[in-house]
């Protein structure tokens, strides 16, 4: 009980000490770039826990889901089919390698171009620019796949299916969801991105025109938008991962203590 | 003294290799094997590593095509792992999937092949022939490699096959946990009377098990001698490795593999 | 036969043959590429693209080829590449001394890890508001932007490695009374340099991202405001070939790291060829 309360103090003190600071340091501000927290607070409150919430932060997080959704599930789907096949992996490196060096947010001219501004363009943009991480890794992951799981799997005669959802797939899983997490950040950027540089609505537009109308409250609460939905989408990331994983955290373990 | 090379007993051929060549490109791993298997016959390959054993096993088993000649498996020409074959790995902790328990892992190759009550008996059945009763619900890395090794052979057994083809199995537990594990194949061969070939490094081990030993070359290999050991069964541990008949196949192997060695070496 | 000598030549015969197999394999690579670009070429050039989008292939490897030889081309190259580099070194100088107090020190990491783990998944990019509120579109909030999103890569991998290093290795240099400087040279940089560089490349492709997208969004100046300046002047041709030069840049910095991994990690199993 003691040594928990101790950790609690150890985990705590600093946040606490940093909120406070920024709560009373600009409690009297008069700086127009620092408004006082209050006020950040006051204005998030309103903004964002009240009718925006509905017109530009659902709307934001569906194009972010379904953006990533696609990145992730295609990215997974192409991975396998790439994996599998020594002559498709090698005709198409080269040009895997080109496509994911563009950083991602320059394709946005493009997208623009081919979808102009709403929705499809947003969702474009990032099942085009946070596919990469998902795609490469599932390669890897299939191709280290032990040769004599693959003996395994023959000899014992085990449907295509089988072969795929609960041995392939499985086995591959560290390493894909290591790429998710990296397509997950790119998604969150591209969102973030993609409604600055061209839209008329969502948080990524609230932000950016704020700031260009220099309404600070509203940029720093808009700012803080952002990082929660960063914040929280990563968390629920990690939950998920956790479970999936759990036999390899538990064999990662059992090797640690061998 | 009993003459060591006599026809063999048993009737029906179950599987032949007649004829297996095999090389990655330049190099000649097999050299030309021959040999049959007869049903029920418990048989052992003695060979020294790196000889081409693992090789030979997965051809026969479908697993790799042969560069010349050929298997036959129940009179059929192998072309593709056969239904009634089944594949004991030599190294189980990368044979059995981690990610499942030990009981899915022996249910996964027979999983939508039978009604699911069938299929809980089935599993339950090989767990409980092979000491791991109760033990179904662990994960492999839950288990001691001895464990493991069963959880595999369980695997095999689930699948019931009319042969079990085993490629050191044993080579990487201990000698203790190897004792019991060679007697449980003894009596697992008996209940569920399988044929079984046994691929191994270990002398002992193979006239140990074997109702015929045969003795590979080193590279590239071919059969030597092929030597029925004609111990009584049942075998013990103590009172068949004490016959004289033991020690006489034992340093029969041992001649011939340490010939084939120093030929390999010349 | 000698069995040695079979061994030689074996050896030889396969590595032979996966010279082969590689060289195989890099001419498909090759020719996907050519299949492509031709592809486009004709498809543009039929008009079965849509023209508002896609220029064709030769009109941007011809821009691309043209700007290579103007100084505006390497001018963007360098602002953008010099935010990233600036940008970087800040990093390394404050995610060293905060990656190591954190994987050696338990105080520390209990203290900082609420802080440091709400910090980590926001998307730097949504700081580019605040910060062209407070610099404009400058070089410092440029440099910003890329310190605070390239600097969690690299520190999670520096406290990883700290974490590494191990205690009885640090317990046999004191034993053997090592100086100071050999136990750093002997035992700490060996042991921190893979996760390092592992940290710099991920850290690297981060500022890439972010500074192209302070200039495409923040206005300032680098290849992303040139890719903004030639979409807005409907210059399709020059803005293909500055978003190819963007790909461009990042393979060759990939390519940096991967020269620089060799002579500097040859002892690491990362740099040992496969066998199979
Ligand atoms: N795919 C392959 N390509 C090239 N050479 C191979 C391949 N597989 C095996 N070999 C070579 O064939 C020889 C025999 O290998 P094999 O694994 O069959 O031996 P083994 O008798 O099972 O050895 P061990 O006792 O170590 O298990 C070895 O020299 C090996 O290097
Ligand atoms: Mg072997």
């Amino acid at each position: 009980m003691r040594t928990l309360f101790k950790d609690m103090g150890l985990l705590l003190w600093l946040p606490i000490t940093i909120l406070l600071a920024w709560w009373f340091g600009s409690a009297n501000s008069t700086s127009i770039y620092f408004p006082p927290l209050e006020l950040i607070l006051e204005t998030f409150a309103r903004d964002w826990l009240g009718p925006r919430f509905v017109t530009d932060a659902l709307p934001s997080i569906g194009k972010f889901l379904v953006g990533f959704g696609i990145a992730a599930a295609g990215g997974v789907f192409l991975g396998m089919l790439i994996g599998l096949s020594r002559r498709l992996n090698a005709a198409l490196d080269p040009l895997i390698q080109f496509l994911r060096a563009i950083p991602p947010p320059a394709i946005l001219p493009i997208a623009l171009l081919l979808f102009g501004i709403g929705a499809s363009m947003n969702i474009a943009v990032i099942a085009l620019g946070a596919i990469w991480p998902a795609l490469l890794n599932t390669i890897d992951g299939v191709r280290a796949l032990d040769l004599q799981v693959i003996d395994m799997t023959k000899s014992y005669r085990l449907s295509p299916a089988k072969r795929i959802f609960k041995v392939l797939l499985p086995a591959a899983s560290p390493q894909i969801f290591a790429g998710l997490r990296v397509t997950l950040q790119m998604s969150i950027i591209l969102i973030v991105v993609s409604e600055m540089f061209a839209s008329t609505s969502g948080i990524g537009f609230y932000v950016l025109n704020s700031q260009q109308l220099f309404a600070v409250p509203e940029t720093w609460a808009g700012t803080i938008v952002l990082g929660l939905l960063g914040y929280v989408a990563t968390l629920v990331f990690v939950l998920i991962e956790r479970r999936v994983l759990a036999w390899h955290r538990g064999m990662y373990n059992s090797l640690e203590k061998a | 003294m009993i003459p060591l090379s006599t026809s063999t007993i048993s009737t029906e051929t179950i599987m032949a290799v007649e004829g297996l060549r095999k090389s990655y490109g330049e190099a000649q791993i097999l050299d030309g094997i021959d040999f049959t298997v007869n049903k029920g016959e418990f048989v052992c390959i003695v060979g020294p590593s790196g000889s081409g054993k693992t090789t030979l096993l997965r051809c026969i088993a479908g697993l790799q095509a042969p560069t010349e000649g050929k298997t036959m498996f129940e009179g059929v020409e192998v072309t593709e792992p056969p239904a009634k074959l089944a594949v004991v790995f030599q190294d189980y902790s990368r044979s059995l999937l981690p990610w499942m328990t030990v009981q899915e892992n022996v249910m996964l190759p027979i999983e939508g092949r039978f009604p699911k009550e069938e299929l809980a008996e089935r599993v339950k059945k090989a767990l409980v022939s092979v000491g791991l009763a109760g033990k179904g619900k662990l994960y492999p890395w839950q288990m001691s490699g001895g464990m493991q090794q069963r959880a595999a052979i369980a695997r095999g057994l689930a699948y019931n096959p009319d042969v079990l083809l085993m490629d050191e199995p044993f080579a990487a537990v201990d000698a203790q946990t190897r004792v019991e594990l060679e007697d449980l194949v003894l009596r697992l061969r008996d209940e569920y009377n399988t044929t079984v070939l046994f691929v191994t490094h270990d002398i002992d081990e193979a006239v140990y098990l074997a109702d015929r030993v045969l003795v590979l070359s080193g590279a590239p290999t071919s059969v030597t001698e092929n030597i029925e050991t004609l111990l009584p069964n049942p075998r013990n541990q103590i009172e068949t490795k004490r016959l004289e008949r033991y020690s006489e196949v034992r340093a029969r192997v041992m001649g011939l593999i340490q010939a084939a060695k120093s030929h390999a070496s010349i | 036969m000698s069995a040695s000598a079979f061994g030689f030549s074996l050896g030889k015969a396969v590595s032979s043959q996966r010279r082969r197999a590689r060289f195989a394999e890099s001419m498909w690579g090759l020719g996907t590429v050519v299949f492509v670009l031709l592809l486009w070429e004709i498809l543009s050039r039929t008009g079965m693209l849509p023209t508002i989008a896609f220029p064709s292939a030769s009109d941007v490897l011809l821009r691309l080829v043209s700007l290579l030889a103007s100084a505006t081309f390497w001018t963007a190259v360098g602002n953008t590449l010099s935010a990233a580099a600036i940008g970087l070194v800040i990093v390394l100088v404050i995610g060293l001394p905060f990656g190591m107090a954190i994987g050696r020190s338990r105080w520390v990491e209990r203290s900082t890890l609420l802080t440091f783990e709400f910090l980590k998944p926001i998307p730097p990019v949504a700081l580019l508001p605040l910060v062209l509120l407070f610099w404009g579109p400058s070089l410092t909030m440029k440099v910003f932007l890329v310190t605070m999103g390239a600097l969690w890569p690299f520190m999670v991998q520096v406290v990883y490695g700290a974490r590494e290093l191990d205690s009885t290795q640090l317990d046999l240099a004191r034993s053997y009374r090592l100086s100071r400087w050999r136990t750093i040279r002997q035992i700490f940089l060996p042991t921190l340099l893979p996760f390092g560089m592992t940290g710099m490349r991920v850290a690297a492709s981060i500022a890439v991202i972010v500074a192209v997208v302070a200039e495409l969004i923040g206005g300032a100046t680098g290849m992303g405001q040139e890719i903004a300046m030639a979409q807005n002047s409907a210059d399709l041709p020059t803005m293909y070939a500055y978003i190819f030069a963007t790909g461009l840049l990042g393979l060759a910095i990939n390519g940096v790291f991967n020269l620089i991994s060799k002579p500097l990690l040859f002892w690491h199993p990362s740099q040992r060829t496969k066998e199979h």
